[in-house]
């Protein structure tokens, strides 16, 4: 008897502590932060203000990020474990947006949702074939290139409840993907 | 863990001073259990208890009463939602006054805005005695933050903070207005589990005589 009710703890415990892929991301010091990558990055960090380091680890893929406000623009620069460049993103506003893109975009959220409210936007500019170099200077000279994206975190609420997403369009305002993102729990603070 | 160790010992060293200096110390631990029952609703289960740990300045150990909670909840809106909630509180077995059985309504609005996460919180309250009811309205201001980056994972550590005004109304007796003051270190120990540490302030009764008192808060939630 004594024995089946520990198993059941130990099950249920199990099952409440146990975890499977585990999704991290956390602040570090430049020391940590790779050097070559540090290196392409510096020249962009001159007048930058609020810079904070970090590393992100997803089951076994690790990257790294620096994060810095310059000018008016919250800047994210992302690079992979061997410290190559990934992307550069921006946090933008609706002003921001070329009119007839801005245009685009609205006319694709009225019509996915019932009601919808934009979050967050960001303008990014991935590392492919122009290389690290002229993809900084891209993104730090704030071009607008077809190979350009813009990623928008809405909640919105179609035929279910609301939710979160994460929508990515090109350089048009034409819809790209979407993908619904996990909102973090408040139930420890509710009550 | 850049403000942790720092945020830890300042909470330490405040509980220390603040009991020191208070007439009145309660230590107040609580278990609680959160899951959805559909996409928009959710229930909320908890059971505490608060303990004297300090009274006219002699350290003691003793129950004043416990608390069994249940909040239904319903999401309307973006970080939206309305509650309502039940409470059996047992007070008669441990220091003779009357149980309490409360019935509330709430409505809260949550929002982020880059990492940190502020919330508003404003409650109607019925709080019915053996021989009285005491209504109650209350508005929180909270905010919590992960510590450890801009999100909060698995084995990183957040803070939550809030501020509230309760107003208390009673037949035959002055409204009361009370503020607390409350700052917790919480760690989500599994994707289901976080654990929470903190401390709370009371002025009450501002208005009339104000008393000061303090909290001692521990708290395991679990979100299935």
């Amino acid at each position: 008897m004594m024995a089946r009710n520990l198993l059941i703890f130990l099950l249920v415990g199990g099952s409440v502590f146990g975890q499977t892929k585990r999704e991290r991301e956390y602040r570090i010091d430049l020391e940590e932060f790779p050097s070559s990558s540090y290196k392409i990055l510096q020249p962009y960090l001159e007048d930058a203000k609020r810079i904070r380091f970090y590393k992100e680890e997803d089951g076994e893929k690790q990257s790294f990020e620096a994060k810095f406000k310059k000018g008016r623009l919250k800047y994210s620069v992302e690079f992979d474990s061997t410290g190559q460049l990934e992307d550069v993103e921006f946090i933008i506003k609706e002003n921001d947006f070329p009119s007839d893109v801005l245009r685009s975009v609205e006319a694709y959220l009225s019509n996915e949702f019932k009601k919808h409210r934009i979050k967050k936007m960001q303008q990014q500019y991935f590392n492919d074939s122009q290389g690290p170099a002229k993809t900084l200077r891209n993104a730090f000279q704030n071009l607008l290139i077809p190979e350009l994206r813009y990623e928008l975190i809405v909640n919105g609420r179609g035929k279910g409840p609301w939710r979160s997403f994460e929508l990515l369009f090109d350089s048009e305002g034409n819809h790209i993907s979407t993908r619904t993102i996990v909102t973090p729990k408040y139930d420890h603070v509710l009550y | 863990m850049y403000c942790t160790r720092a945020l830890f010992l300042l909470l330490a060293c405040l509980a220390s001073a603040h009991l020191s200096a208070q007439d009145v110390g309660f230590w107040q631990p609580q278990i609680a259990l959160n899951y959805k029952v559909s996409e928009n609703y959710t229930h909320n289960f908890s059971v505490e208890n608060r303990n004297f740990i300090l009274r006219d300045n002699t350290a003691e150990l003793s129950v004043r009463h416990i608390d069994f909670n249940h909040f239904s909840k319903w999401s309307i809106g973006s970080g939206q939602s309305l509650v309502l909630g039940v409470k059996y509180r047992f007070r008669e077995a441990f220091d003779g006054d009357s149980d309490e059985l409360r019935l509330t309504q709430q409505y809260n609005a949550a929002n982020r805005k880059n990492v940190v996460r502020f919330g508003h919180r404003v409650r109607a309250e019925q709080r019915i005695f053996s021989e009285r009811t005491i209504h109650r309205f209350r508005y929180r201001f909270a905010l919590d933050l992960p510590l450890e980056g801009e999100e909060l994972d698995i084995g990183e550590s957040y803070f939550v903070a809030s501020v509230e005004s309760v107003s208390s109304f009673g037949k035959g007796s002055k409204p009361v207005h009370d503020q607390r003051f409350t700052a917790q270190l919480g760690w989500k120990l599994s994707a289901k589990a976080k654990l929470q540490l903190g401390l709370e302030h009371r002025l009450e009764q501002s208005n009339i005589a104000v008393e000061h008192t303090t909290f001692l808060l521990t708290s395991a939630v679990f979100s299935l």
